[in-house]
């Protein structure tokens, strides 16, 4: 009796494995065709690290940078790597063009995968930029800090900037 | 039984939190974190009843010099040069650096920069206090019985400031008096109403400031630049502060813009006084002009 069931239930099992497709896994973007494209700024939070209290720490100042009539912009092309900063009526906080590279600290690595850092390489000087998130091509915004700090001063301040997609 | 456990926990909490009783500071109270302070520790005064304080005293007594070995605020990692303890063992050989001076009348004395020392911000160390214990350079351990201390705590808050009703952003650091922004940068003034002590201008929310800045240009002339007069800035929709809630308003401005000023100018100094946008008289200025003086040159 047992034997009957077995043919019928082996073709079952054939059948069904045979309708599934393939599993093909995508390759994984990488973060430089996140990063490809065109942004604009529209959120700024200013940081005070010497703040006693934490909750006093970030301050946002959007209004100050977006509410004017040439907002900032940037520009970044994947393939050469390459980028143009257009500051608008804003602070000129950084160069104005040159070259870019992802850099993982942890590894010191250069690399486009897991990467804490956004370099900006202009005239021989390079510009770190903290990422504050991932900029991968379904990420709407690219964000950063600027660090920023005065030599008498070792506790210093900065701008997180966050560009959004165009 | 109820009415014992309050006293119960805070019994507890006395016997298990780090010991300050032996450790005295100069200054007395450590309130700027970016000075020099001298932690001193008096073995003498220590529980010996415990079996590894009495092998420290005993150390101590030998004559023994003791080491610092501290974790928070900030604990160095190996092979920094203040790291607590050396090789493979470091429990068995602290760190030269750490070594305390020996006052020869049974205290110990260890002098730091808590900021340089550990490597962090005064806020950070506000957050976490200074903890620490001594012990000789062979603190045992290891299947030896320890010679240590108890764990020690040297409180540092910073100093109590008067409550304002007015304040910048980015802040005035502990200890100084300048805002240390550039002039490239974004200046804010906060002001929290509820702190308002005029009741005429409490609960009120049209506000706006009336602002100077006094600046030197690229010769490094002194001028002053009034942006409108007091009975016009309700007029000025750029100066209205912005309501952050909670009796909160901020005025943010990149003041070279703002004042339009001449290329290479520094500000060097801004004033404010904050009012209603309907001024009619004095009623509706807030009293007390906030004036900060900015560098980062």
């Amino acid at each position: 009796m047992k034997k009957i069931f077995i043919l019928p239930i082996t073709i079952l099992l054939l059948a069904i494995t045979a309708c599934q497709d393939d599993l093909v896994l995508d390759n994984e973007p990488l973060k430089n065709d996140g990063i490809q494209g065109d942004w604009v700024l529209s959120i700024v939070e200013m940081q005070d690290y010497k703040a006693i209290n934490i909750s006093d720490r970030n301050l946002d100042v959007s209004y100050v940078f977006t509410e004017v009539a040439q907002p900032t912009a940037m520009s970044f092309n994947s393939a050469d790597f390459t980028f143009t900063y257009n500051g608008g009526d804003n602070p000129s906080f950084l160069p104005e063009s040159g070259t870019w590279r992802f850099v993982n600290t942890s590894t010191n690595d250069w690399s486009a995968n897991y990467p804490d850092e956004l370099h900006l390489i202009a005239g021989g000087d390079t510009t770190e930029l903290a990422l504050a998130g991932p900029v991968r091509p379904q990420d709407e915004y690219l964000q950063f800090t600027i660090r920023k700090n005065c030599p008498e001063d070792n506790q210093g301040y900065g701008y997180l900037f966050k560009f959004v997609r165009q | 039984m109820k009415r014992l456990l309050p006293s119960i926990f805070v019994l507890l909490g006395v016997c298990l939190s780090p010991i300050y009783g032996q450790v005295s500071t100069l200054p007395s109270s450590v309130e700027d974190p970016t000075q020099p302070v001298t932690i001193t520790v008096n073995i003498a005064d220590m529980d010996g009843s415990i079996d590894h304080v009495a092998a420290l005293q005993a150390a101590v007594a030998s004559g023994e010099d003791l080491y610092v070995w501290t974790w928070k605020p900030a604990e160095h990692p190996d092979g920094h040069p203040n790291v607590n303890g050396l090789g493979t063992q470091p429990w068995k050989d602290s760190n030269p650096n750490l070594i305390m001076t020996n006052n020869f009348d049974g205290t110990f004395s260890w002098t730091i920069v808590p900021t340089d020392f550990y490597e962090i911000s005064a806020s950070d160390v506000f957050n976490e206090d200074i903890h620490f214990l001594v012990k000789p350079k062979d603190g045992g351990g290891y299947g030896d019985p320890d010679i240590k201390s108890e764990d020690l705590l040297v409180p540092v808050d910073p100093p109590t400031l008067p409550v304002t009703k007015a304040r910048s952003f980015p802040s005035i650091a502990v200890g100084d008096s300048l805002v240390r922004i550039g002039s490239n940068d974004v200046f804010t003034l906060i002001y929290d109403n509820n702190y308002e002590e005029k009741p005429s201008m409490q609960g009120v929310n049209d506000l706006c400031v009336y602002v100077v800045a006094t600046w030197t240009d690229y010769l490094g002339t002194q001028n002053t630049t009034e942006y409108a007069p007091i009975t016009q800035v309700g007029n000025q929709s750029e100066l209205a502060m912005r309501d952050m809630g909670k009796g909160l308003f901020q005025f943010s401005f990149w003041p070279i813009r703002f004042f339009n000023l001449p290329e290479g100018s520094v500000v060097r100094q801004l004033e404010f006084r904050v009012l209603r946008q309907n001024v009619i008289n004095s009623n509706d200025v807030s009293d007390g002009t906030f004036i900060y003086r900015l560098s980062c040159f």
